[in-house]
C-alpha cells in the first residue's frame, strides 16, 4: 500500500518537474484601465458587456469605462448576473435574448475568445448551462468559449462537466472560508479535482498564493482596483516563485 | 422612434458627461474585501439612516462616498436634508450600472409588435449601444424609442392594413433606424414608389432619427427642424425639441463656439415655440447640459448656489454629482468638495509606471495626512467654521503641533452643536493615553448613556471605553459589539424594499469569515471589536482563561478564547491550564468531548502529551492568537476548516516576543493599501477603534490596566511560542535545539503503542495535516506509511488511499 504512495509521489515529481511557461492574461474589469505598461508581456481580457437577468427581462449594456492598451484584447468578457430583487422567470424569450446579448457584446475587435462570467447559486446552475449552450451555438467556429468558475465548483461539483466550453477558469481569490483547504492543497502541490479545471486559473493581486499549478495553463490576473505597474509586477514576481 | 423620456432633467447632464478619470467602483467577479462590521461608514441600518437624514449627526466618517459626506456638510451648517434628499444622496447617482435602470422592456416590445404585424419570427438581437472611445460603449437608443415605434406601428397597421406594402415599407425603414443604434453605416432602404403621404411624413421622421442615432447631429437637427415646419407631419410638435437635442449633442461632442451657438439658438427657438410644442419644459435642463461644457466656471457657481440653499431639492444628487465633476477640474475647489476631500486625505495615486519602496509608501501616506491637516487648520482659523474644526480634529495626531489649539476649540464646542459627537470622539482619541482612566470612563459613560447614538457610533465609543476598563467584567461589557448591518449575503442581495443597509447600494460584496460573531459561519449579531481582539491577544494566559469562563460572553466567543488559550497552554506545557481548558472545552465543543476528556484522564507524561497533540491534529484552525485563528464549525470533525500549522514545543524561551502588529487587526477597515502592511505600519499609527473610517488621525491602542499588569507575563509566555508560518518570500524558520515537534511526538508514541485504539485515526489525521499545510519533516508521508503498514485493514487506512506531503 505504501508503495502506491511512493509511486504517486514519483509521478507527481515527474509531472511537476517540467513546467511549461504559462500565458498571462490581465483582466480589464469595469473601471478605467491603462494597461500600456503591460506591452506584449501579457494578453488582455476586456469586460465588454454587462447583463442583468431581471424577472423575465434582460438588461444589457456595454462597457462604460475606458481601456488604454497597446494592441487589442484577445478575450471579450461578458459579465452576467441575476437581479436578486425579482424572481427569475427564465422564459424562452429571455433565454434567447440573454444569449444574443452575450454574443453581441462579445464581439470585440481582435478577440478570439469570449468569456462568460456568471456566478450562480446551486438552484440556478441550469440557467448558466442553458446560457452557455446557446452562446456556444451562436459563436463562430473560430472563436473559443471560456467561463469563469468559483474554485469550489472545480473541487466537489460534477455539474460543470456539462458546460459546453473550451476553458474553465477557477478563481483563486475571494473564496471565503471554504476556500482555505483548497488553497492549502494547491500550495502543497495539489491540483483541482475536476480535470476540466486544469487548463486555466485566476489569481488576484491581493490574495497571495505560495504555489499554484502551472504547466503552461493560462493564468488570468485580477486586480480589485485599476491596475498599476507595481501591482502587476508584484503579482508576476510572486508567481515566478511558484 | 427617437422620443425618450428624461426622468430627471439634470440626469441628461450627468449621462452625457464622461470623464476619463472617473473612478467607479470595481466590479469584481465574486465578493470583495470583508468590510468592517461594527463600524459603518454608510451610516447603518434604516432607523439610523432616517435619524441621520433628520439631523442627527454622529461621528463623521471620512471614507463614505462623497454624496453621503455632503449630507454631513449640510447638517454641520444647519441645512436640512430629510428622507427624500437623504435617500437620493445615499444612492449612487446618475450612471451607476448597478442600479436597476429604465433600460428594460425596450427592444423586445418593438420586436414583438413587428413580428405580430409581419407574421415573421425574427428575434434578431437589436444592440442599443454605439461604440465610444477607448473600447467603451455608449447607450444610444432607449426604451422609449422602441415603445414609441411599437405604438406607431400598431397604429399604422390598424389604419392601413398590416400586410399593406406601405406598412411593410415602414417596418423596413424603422428596422434600419434601429440598426443605426449600433451601426452608423445603416441606411434607410430605397423609398417605395408612389409613397402615400402618411408614409412620406413618417419616412422624413425616420430619416431624421437615423441621422441622430448614426451621430450625424447637424443633419438630424436640420431634418427635425424641417419637420417642425411641415404642417402635414404628425411629428411636427416634437421637431423643435429633437432638433435642439441633436444640436446639444453636437455641441457636447465638438465643444466649439459655433456648435454652442447653434445649440443656444435651437433652445431659444424651442423656448419661444407654442405651448403645444413638445419639450419646452426641458429647455432649462438642456441649457445646463450646454453650460456644463461651455461655461464650467459659471455653471459651477450656479450649482454651488443650489447646493447652498437651505431647503433640499429632490435633484440634489445629480446637482451634487455635476458639482463634483466640475469642482474637481476647477482651479479652486468649491468649499464643500474641498472639505470632503480634505477629510478623506487620500494619498496621491502613483502613476501606473511608478514603483514604490516601503519608506516611500509610508512617507507618501503621512505627507498626505499632514498636508490635509495644515489645510483644514488654516480653513478653520480663517472661517471659524465648525465643519473645518471637525475635519482638522479627525486628521490630527496627539503629537502634532496643531493639536493643543484644536483641543481647546473642541472643548468649547457646546453639546447642542451638530458636530459635538464627532468632536468628542476625537477629544477622547487624542487624550485617551494620557488622561486618567477614571476621567475617561466618566466622559464615555455619559456619552454612552445617550439614547440617540447610532449602532455604529455606540460601538466606536464602546471601543474607547473598553480601553479604559476598570476590571475584566467591565472590559467584557464594552469589548463585545453589536453588528451594524445584519447578516451579509453573498451574492449581493440588495433589494430596494428589504435592504438592511445602504452600503449594499454602493456595490459592496461582503464576505465575513466565521469566528467573528456569536453565530455559526457569518451569522450572529455580537462579536469582539478589533481593539478587543488585539488586547486579548496581548493578554497573559491566566487572563484569557478567566475571560473564556465569563458567562457574559456568548458561548461561541468563549470557545474561541478557550481554544486559542489551549494552544498557548500546550506550547507552555502548563498542565493545570491544559486540564482546566480541556474540561471547559468538553462543553464548548461537544463534538470533541471525548478527545478533551482523554486529556484530563491521561497519565502525566507521554500519554498526556499524546492526547493534547491529537486535539491539535484534529482542529486545523487552532492558533495562539485570535487574529490567526479559525473557529471549528460543522456537524463533523472533517468539516473543520483551515490549513494546519506546525506545532513546535520549546524547552526554553526562543520564539518571537512581539505580538502580531496592530495593522493586521485593521485589515477590514480603511488602511494603508499596499503590499507593505505587516511589520511596516507602526502600531502607534493604527486605529483599531474606528478602523480608520473616522479620520486619518491615529488612535493608538490603550491597554486597560487590568491587562497591562500582565504585559511582562504575556511577553514571557510569547517567547515560548514558535511559529512556522512565514511569508512566501522567506524561508521556513528553523526550531531551536531541543524543540519538539508535536507530529513527531505523535509518531513516536504511535510506534511505541501499537495497540492503542486511537492510533489508526490519529495517523489518518496526521496524513490530513500533511496534505493541508502543517507537515513537519514529511510527517504526513511517515504517518501514511505507518498507517498502511500496521493497520491496513482499518477503516482509517481505507479512507487514506494516498498522501500528499
Amino acid at each position: 500500500m505504501w508503495a502506491r504512495g511512493v509511486f504517486l509521489l514519483c509521478a507527481m515529481v515527474m509531472l511537476g518537474s517540467a513546467r511549461a511557461p504559462s500565458r498571462m492574461i490581465v483582466w480589464a474589469w469595469e473601471r478605467p484601465e491603462d494597461l500600456r505598461f503591460v506591452g506584449d508581456a501579457a494578453d488582455v481580457a476586456l469586460q465588454s458587456g454587462f447583463i442583468v437577468l431581471s424577472g423575465d427581462g434582460v438588461q444589457a449594456r456595454g462597457r462604460r469605462f475606458p481601456l488604454r492598451m497597446s494592441g487589442r484584447p484577445t478575450t471579450a468578457l461578458v459579465h452576467v448576473q441575476i437581479d436578486r430583487g425579482r424572481p427569475l422567470a427564465w422564459t424562452p424569450d429571455q433565454r434567447r435574448e440573454a444569449a444574443q446579448a452575450v454574443l453581441a457584446f462579445g464581439q470585440v475587435a481582435g478577440a478570439d475568445r469570449l468569456q462568460v462570467d456568471f456566478e450562480v447559486k446551486r438552484s440556478e446552475r441550469r440557467v448558466l448551462l442553458d446560457l452557455l449552450s446557446d452562446v456556444r451555438r451562436g459563436l463562430p467556429k473560430n472563436k473559443r468559449l471560456s467561463m469563469t468558475a468559483l474554485a469550489s465548483w472545480c473541487e466537489t461539483e460534477t455539474w460543470l462537466d456539462a458546460a459546453p466550453v473550451d476553458e474553465i477558469v477557477p478563481m483563486l481569490f475571494r473564496m471565503g472560508p471554504d476556500g482555505r483547504p483548497l488553497k492549502a492543497k494547491l500550495e502543497a502541490g495539489g491540483d483541482f479535482a475536476n480535470p476540466r479545471c486544469r487548463t486555466a486559473l485566476a489569481v488576484s493581486t491581493d490574495a497571495p498564493l505560495a504555489h499554484a499549478p502551472g504547466d503552461g495553463r493560462r493564468v488570468y490576473l485580477f486586480d480589485p482596483r485599476s491596475w498599476t505597474k507595481p501591482d502587476y509586477t508584484g503579482l508576476r514576481k510572486r508567481m515566478a516563485q511558484w | 422612434m427617437v422620443r425618450r423620456i428624461m426622468h430627471k432633467a439634470v440626469r441628461v447632464l450627468a449621462l452625457t458627461i464622461f470623464l476619463f478619470g472617473l473612478t467607479g467602483r470595481a466590479y469584481a467577479s465574486g465578493p470583495s474585501y470583508p468590510e468592517p462590521w461594527y463600524v459603518d461608514q454608510y451610516e447603518g441600518d434604516h432607523a439610523d439612516l432616517l435619524a441621520w437624514f433628520d439631523g442627527r449627526l454622529g461621528i463623521v466618517k471620512r471614507t463614505a462616498p462623497r454624496p453621503m459626506r455632503y449630507i454631513d456638510w449640510r447638517l454641520l451648517h444647519g441645512q436640512a436634508v430629510g428622507e427624500a434628499t437623504g435617500n437620493v444622496l445615499a444612492t449612487p447617482c446618475c450612471n451607476n450600472p448597478t442600479l436597476t435602470t429604465d433600460y428594460s422592456g425596450g427592444s423586445d416590445v418593438w420586436i414583438k409588435a413587428r413580428n405580430a404585424v409581419t407574421g415573421l419570427n425574427d428575434t434578431s438581437y437589436i444592440q442599443t449601444d454605439r461604440p465610444g472611445p477607448d473600447d467603451t460603449s455608449v447607450t444610444n437608443c432607449f426604451p422609449d424609442a422602441f415603445h414609441s415605434a411599437a405604438a406607431t406601428l400598431n397604429d399604422r397597421a390598424a389604419r392601413y392594413g398590416p400586410k399593406s406594402a406601405a406598412v411593410q415599407a415602414w417596418i423596413a425603414a424603422q428596422s434600419a433606424v434601429f440598426q443605426a443604434c449600433h451601426d452608423p453605416s445603416s441606411e434607410l432602404p430605397p423609398p417605395m414608389a408612389k409613397m402615400p403621404p402618411w408614409l412620406a411624413t413618417d419616412r422624413d421622421y425616420q430619416a431624421a432619427a437615423l441621422a441622430l442615432y448614426a451621430g450625424r447631429n447637424d443633419e438630424a437637427a436640420a431634418r427635425f427642424a424641417a419637420i417642425a415646419k411641415d404642417t402635414h407631419s404628425p411629428w411636427r410638435d416634437s421637431g423643435l425639441y429633437l432638433a435642439a437635442r441633436a444640436l446639444v449633442r453636437q455641441a457636447v461632442m465638438v465643444k466649439t463656439p459655433s456648435a454652442y451657438a447653434k445649440a443656444h439658438a435651437a433652445l431659444a427657438a424651442l423656448a419661444a415655440a407654442p405651448a403645444s410644442a413638445m419639450g419646452r419644459d426641458r429647455v432649462p435642463a438642456l441649457n445646463e447640459v450646454v453650460a456644463f461644457r461651455e461655461d464650467p466656471r459659471g455653471f459651477l457657481t450656479k450649482l454651488t448656489r443650489q447646493l447652498d440653499a437651505a431647503a433640499p431639492s429632490p435633484h440634489l444628487a445629480s446637482v451634487f454629482r455635476d458639482y463634483t465633476d466640475l469642482g474637481e477640474a476647477a482651479t479652486a475647489k468649491p468649499e464643500a468638495l474641498d472639505w470632503i476631500d480634505t477629510l478623506r486625505a487620500a494619498p496621491p495615486a502613483l502613476s501606473p509606471d511608478e514603483q514604490e519602496t516601503k519608506d516611500h509608501a509610508l512617507a507618501r501616506y503621512e505627507t498626505s495626512r499632514r498636508t490635509a491637516l495644515a489645510h483644514a487648520t488654516q480653513r478653520w482659523r480663517a472661517s471659524h467654521d465648525a465643519a473645518w474644526l471637525v475635519a482638522a480634529l479627525s486628521l490630527t495626531d496627539a503629537t502634532d503641533e496643531q493639536t493643543p489649539a484644536l483641543l481647546t476649540a473642541a472643548g468649547a464646542t457646546p453639546p447642542s452643536a451638530p458636530g459635538w459627537l464627532s468632536v468628542q470622539h476625537d477629544i477622547i482619541r487624542l487624550t485617551l493615553i494620557r488622561t486618567p482612566p477614571a476621567a475617561s470612563r466618566r466622559r464615555l459613560d455619559a456619552i454612552l448613556a445617550r439614547t440617540d447614538l447610532s449602532v455604529s457610533d455606540r460601538n466606536i465609543f464602546a471601543a474607547q471605553r473598553a480601553q479604559v476598563a476598570a476590571s475584566l467584567d467591565d472590559f467584557v461589557r464594552f469589548a463585545l459589539r453589536r453588528r451594524v448591518c445584519g447578516e451579509a449575503g453573498y451574492p449581493n442581495t440588495w433589494d430596494a424594499t428589504t435592504e438592511a443597509c445602504v452600503r449594499e447600494r454602493w456595490d459592496i460584496d461582503q464576505i465575513q469569515s466565521s469566528g467573528i460573531y456569536d453565530g455559526v459561519g457569518d451569522k450572529g449579531a455580537i462579536g469582539w471589536g478589533e481593539d478587543a481582539l488585539a488586547i486579548i491577544d496581548r493578554a497573559p494566559l491566566a487572563d484569557r482563561i478567566a475571560l473564556s469562563r465569563n458567562p457574559a460572553i456568548p458561548a461561541k466567543l468563549r470557545l474561541d478564547l478557550a481554544l486559542t488559550s489551549y494552544g498557548r497552554a500546550v506550547l507552555l506545557q502548563d498542565t493545570a491550564a491544559i486540564n482546566g481548558l480541556a474540561h471547559d472545552l468538553e462543553t464548548l465543543l461537544p463534538i470533541m468531548a471525548k478527545d478533551f476528556h482523554d486529556i484530563e484522564a491521561a497519565r502525566p507524561g507521554a500519554d498526556k502529551r499524546f492526547a493534547e497533540f491529537v486535539v491539535l491534529a484534529k482542529i486545523p484552525g487552532i492558533r495562539t492568537d485570535l487574529i490567526d485563528y479559525e473557529r471549528p464549525e460543522g456537524a463533523h470533525v472533517a468539516d473543520f476548516q483551515r490549513y494546519w500549522t506546525d506545532w513546535i514545543i520549546l524547552k526554553r524561551p526562543g520564539g518571537p516576543t512581539a505580538p502580531p502588529p496592530l495593522i493586521r487587526y485593521q485589515a477590514d477597515g480603511a488602511n494603508f493599501q499596499s503590499d507593505f502592511q505587516d511589520g511596516v505600519w507602526p502600531d502607534a499609527a493604527t486605529d483599531l477603534t474606528c478602523l480608520g473610517e473616522c479620520g486619518r488621525g491615529a488612535a493608538p491602542l490603550r491597554t486597560p490596566e487590568v491587562f497591562a499588569a500582565g504585559a511582562a507575563k504575556a511577553a514571557a509566555e510569547r517567547a515560548m511560542f514558535f511559529k512556522t508560518d512565514h511569508a512566501d518570500d522567506k524561508p521556513e524558520p528553523t526550531p531551536p535545539p531541543g524543540a519538539v515537534d508535536a507530529w513527531d511526538e505523535i509518531l513516536t508514541y504511535a510506534r511505541a503503542h501499537p495497540a492503542d485504539p486511537r492510533i489508526p485515526e490519529t495517523l489518518y489525521w496526521l496524513v490530513h495535516v500533511g496534505h493541508f499545510g502543517g507537515s513537519h519533516n514529511h510527517s504526513g508521508k511517515r504517518a501514511f506509511e505507518l498507517l498502511h503498514s500496521r493497520y491496513p485493514e482499518s477503516i482509517w487506512a481505507k479512507k487514506t488511499p494516498y498522501y500528499n506531503d
